[in-house]
């Protein structure tokens, strides 16, 4: 393989040409209520080509290693056209020979399907015995296994393996026309065992669904919340992560302005942080996509801006060094600046400091979250009423909404108590999701957030 | 290959399956931020194969078909654990032809990049701030199944599509307006994006502060595209969501479930719409369906799976590609349009909002009907005109519930939106949060 690829890419009269080739092996099993609804392997194998000159890209993609060759031929041709001439290029990196194995206890390949049946029904049928309330449940596992190349002109050539493994259980209960819904997941990079011993969890969703039901609308107004380290992670994720996207920023003066490094965006208590190369998260991986180790970057280092997340292509626009943020979701797509593993820094407050508040809520869980860059939202799984320190009733619909920038200096608390998740799901950017991330952080507290609601 | 997996599967005695063959090819043209960023060229070639045993579905698929016996094994081996069916696969059936889906005029690459170019131009022009990202996208796509029964047939469709959008970080924040539209055949007003994009830049320019608050919203179709109303619909249809119980709509057939005015229709009949076919990724024929007429609910979205277990007739509306599986969905929506003119809905409106944008659409209670976003890209009105751009502004309701007999109206106009047609959306009255 690496013969053919190598041979390849001496086709590309361009500035640069990049191959990534992979094979993906993803076994769903999926319960739906009392019904095993979907097992599906699913196999793909292929290529893409990325060519690069003078400012334009071009991309090809190919479906056995042997039409590699003439892939190379047409995204370079593509380049050229989509070429504007700029003095632009990549900024310099070492090249680099690896090859990364899977080094986990249990290989989920290894795994008879009727077991990966077995694990899917378990958690499925503690959902089921939560009562006649639970109308339907859905439990999905998943594992896919991806073997990803890569080689460039410049002499890089890296072998990757990739497993992800993870196990997602969702009930919904229904009470006349109210009807509720919870659900956890779990997944990541460290094999079969990661689904194993999620019985209390289960159970736990059983009850919030439940409870869900009994729960009242949360009233609108403005808030002082709490969030547990799920949510908090997804804020941080969707509404500074994306803002620090170099893609984002490289073209427009404005927005480089305002995301300049050195301009303070929070307390000196706070720190963010992307770091691909956490072994055994679902965010992890060794290389990124123009071959670049993944790195613990600071993106806010005690409340000040410290770095943005870079392609090689962004760090030469902006004169900065690349972070190992190039990635792209499978073969077929061409790498943008995305994410990795993106956490908050903890600090040493317990979480009844936290609470010790007169009025707020308590935001638990994360049912998704979406940002156009300054504006925010994202909705929670279940809240809690703050009432002079004390978590007192359960209230539903919480979705926190604001302004990114006047969020960050509102966060006022941080906990110690610092949680990376993972899950079945991703990011979406580009056209491209879900791509595996992780994030993470403590427990936050948040001043004058925005609730929607009745 | 599909031949070949046709011989592998009789060799190895198989009596029922599917084989669903599709091919795709697509070669974007992307502008970022401005400039001419690349050229792509992207085909697959994938099949998709289900088989039954014993009553219990094989599911797998491929890209590469250099050993059916390979993929015809595994199929076996998952359909030893795999999911009990009621279904069969269909029968050979009358299929039309004469739907038009199939333009292969083509879009040149210059072309696309010349009409990209000028939209940056125009917008520009508009604003010095406004960075114009864009997807030029032609596509041309194969589809064919085979099933044991004798069902063998295939189409041919093109794509043409068209997604801008405009970044500018102004005064009044940061600001995003967009654009998309699809044809099967080529765009016939592509330029038509641009004049709707300079509009909204217009609007946004001047900030207007209001209170929180029940007034009058307008939801513009893109909008309300973005996880509101069509999502709110698609999901209580979803023949998935029905058998499972959980869809509100559930055991409602002939009831009266929105309010009067509504009336939402399935169609994959439509010359040159985006989702326009012959029959569906099952192979079942498809065609016009009511779903809910003036508030009263006639029918679901089903796939052979959803409609053998609410024990209906499947409507022709599963879709896949070939490596995933089948489900319901809409093949073409349309929400039927009503009597009043935009322009009259907001020249009427005393105090309220008009909303182009929104951020968080489809995390709430979706199947509920509830929604909970913040205002993206949105606009006061004072007695009759736009007046600025709102911030830090949330909506919030239940799609059930606000929209009933005489507490809302639909507009005159339609957006076309891909495989979406819709009307804007005035509700009476509903609560708006801001900040100030």
């Amino acid at each position: 393989m690496e013969d053919i690829l190598k041979k390849a890419l001496e086709n590309a009269d361009v500035e640069y040409a990049d191959i990534r080739f992979e094979e993906v092996k993803t076994t769903d099993v999926v319960y739906l209520g009392r019904e095993l609804d979907n097992v599906s392997i699913k196999v793909r194998r292929g290529g893409g080509v990325r060519a690069f000159h003078k400012g334009g890209f071009g991309f090809a993609t190919f479906t056995f290693p042997e039409e590699a060759a003439e892939a190379v031929i047409k995204a370079s041709k593509l380049a050229k056209l989509a070429s504007t001439g700029a003095d632009e290029h990549f900024a310099p990196v070492k090249p680099v020979v690896a090859k990364v194995k899977i080094d986990v206890p249990q290989d989920s390949r290894k795994v008879p399907l009727e077991q990966k049946v077995d694990i899917a029904r378990h958690y499925n049928d503690i959902l089921l015995a939560g009562g006649d309330k639970i109308q339907s449940t859905r439990t999905i596992y998943r594992d896919e296994f991806i073997g990803h190349i890569f080689a460039s002109t410049e002499g890089s050539y890296i072998e990757e393996e990739r497993l992800h493994t993870g196990i997602m259980f969702s009930a919904t209960a229904k009470d006349g026309t109210n009807v509720q819904n919870a659900f956890d997941s779990f997944g990541d990079q460290r094999g079969f065992d990661t689904v194993l011993g999620h019985e209390a969890e289960a159970e736990q969703v059983v009850k919030d669904v439940l409870d869900l039901l009994k729960a009242e609308k949360v009233d609108a107004g403005v808030y002082t919340v709490v969030l547990d380290p799920k949510i908090a992670g997804v804020f941080i994720h969707e509404a500074f992560g994306h803002l620090s996207e170099a893609d984002h920023i490289y073209r427009n003066e404005k927005l480089r302005e305002i995301m300049k490094i050195g301009q303070r965006f929070a307390e000196d208590f706070f720190s963010a942080v992307d770091d691909g190369s956490i072994k055994g998260e679902r965010g992890y991986y060794a290389y990124d996509d123009d071959g670049v180790p993944s790195q613990k970057t600071y993106l806010i280092k005690d409340g000040i801006l410290n770095s943005h997340l870079h392609s090689r292509y962004t760090a030469y626009l902006m004169g900065e060094e690349p972070t190992g943020n190039s990635r792209a979701i499978y073969y077929n797509y061409s790498p943008i600046v995305r994410m990795s593993v993106t956490y908050i820094e903890p600090r040493d407050a317990t979480f009844e400091e936290l609470i010790d508040i007169p009025k707020g809520l308590y935001v638990v869980g994360a049912l998704g979250g979406q940002t156009e860059l300054e504006m925010f939202t994202f909705s929670s799984a279940k809240a809690y009423l703050i009432e002079n320190g004390k978590i007192t009733k359960m209230v539903r619909d919480v979705i926190l909404s604001g302004n990114v920038f006047e969020t960050l200096k509102n966060i006022d608390r941080i906990g110690n108590d610092l949680k990376l998740f993972g899950g079945l799901g991703g990011c979406g950017k580009g056209g491209q999701s879900p791509l595996p991330v992780s994030d993470g952080s403590p427990h936050i507290r948040v001043k004058n957030v925005v609730i929607g609601g009745k | 290959m599909v031949e070949k997996l046709i011989d592998a599967l009789k060799r190895k005695g198989v009596e029922k399956f599917e084989i669903y063959y599709e091919e795709e090819e697509v070669q974007p043209v992307k502008f970022d931020q401005n400039v001419l960023q690349s050229l792509e060229s992207k085909s697959v070639k994938g099949v998709g194969l289900r088989i039954i045993v014993d009553g219990k579905l094989g599911v797998t698929s491929t890209n590469d078909f250099r050993d059916p016996d390979e993929l015809v094994e595994r199929a076996l081996a998952i359909a030893k654990f795999g999911k009990e069916v009621k279904f069969d696969f269909p029968q050979k059936a009358e299929i039309r032809n004469d739907l038009k889906i199939y333009d292969p005029t083509g879009w040149p690459t210059e072309d696309r990049i010349k009409l990209g170019q000028e939209m940056i131009k125009a917008l520009s022009a508009e604003s010095k701030e406004v960075k114009v990202s864009a997807a030029l996208d032609y596509q041309r796509s194969k589809v064919r199944i085979v099933n044991s029964y004798g069902f063998d047939a295939e189409y041919e469709s093109t794509a043409y599509g068209l997604f801008v959008e405009g970044f500018a970080v102004l005064d009044t924040g940061f600001t995003f307006v967009f654009d998309w539209q699809g044809s099967a055949k080529p765009l016939e007003n592509p330029e038509s994006s641009i004049d709707k994009l300079r509009e909204q830049l217009r609007h946004a320019s001047k900030l207007a502060k209001f209170e929180s608050g029940k007034m009058p919203v307008i939801i513009a179709p893109l909008a309300n595209l973005m996880g509101l109303l069509p999502h709110v619909l698609m999901s209580g249809l979803n023949g998935k969501n029905v058998a499972r119980g959980i869809s509100p709509l559930t055991g409602r057939i002939g009831e009266k479930v929105i309010g009067s005015g509504i009336t939402v229709v399935d169609d994959a009949t439509i010359d040159w719409m985006v989702n326009t076919r012959p029959f569906d990724a099952e192979g079942v024929p498809t065609g016009r369906r009511v779903l809910i007429e003036d508030g009263v609910l006639k029918g679901y979205v089903l796939d052979l799976d959803s409609a053998s277990k609410l024990g209906m007739e499947p409507t022709g509306n599963a879709v896949r590609s070939y490596s995933t599986s089948p489900r319901p969905s809409v093949n073409n929506m349309l929400i039927l349009p009503g009597e009043r003119s935009v322009d009259d809905m907001i020249k009427s409106m005393k105090h309220g909002i008009i909303v182009y944008g929104v951020i968080g659409g489809g995390q709430s209670n979706v199947l509920a009907g509830d929604f909970s976003v913040n205002v993206g890209l949105g606009f006061l009105i004072e007695d009759g005109e736009i007046v600025g751009r709102v911030k830090d502004t949330m909506i919030a309701g239940n799609f059930y519930e606000l929209l009933k007999d005489g507490t809302f109206e639909l507009s005159k106009e339609l957006e076309v939106v891909v495989n979406f047609s819709v009307p804007y959306l005035y509700i009476n009255e509903m609560s708006v949060v801001t900040k100030g």
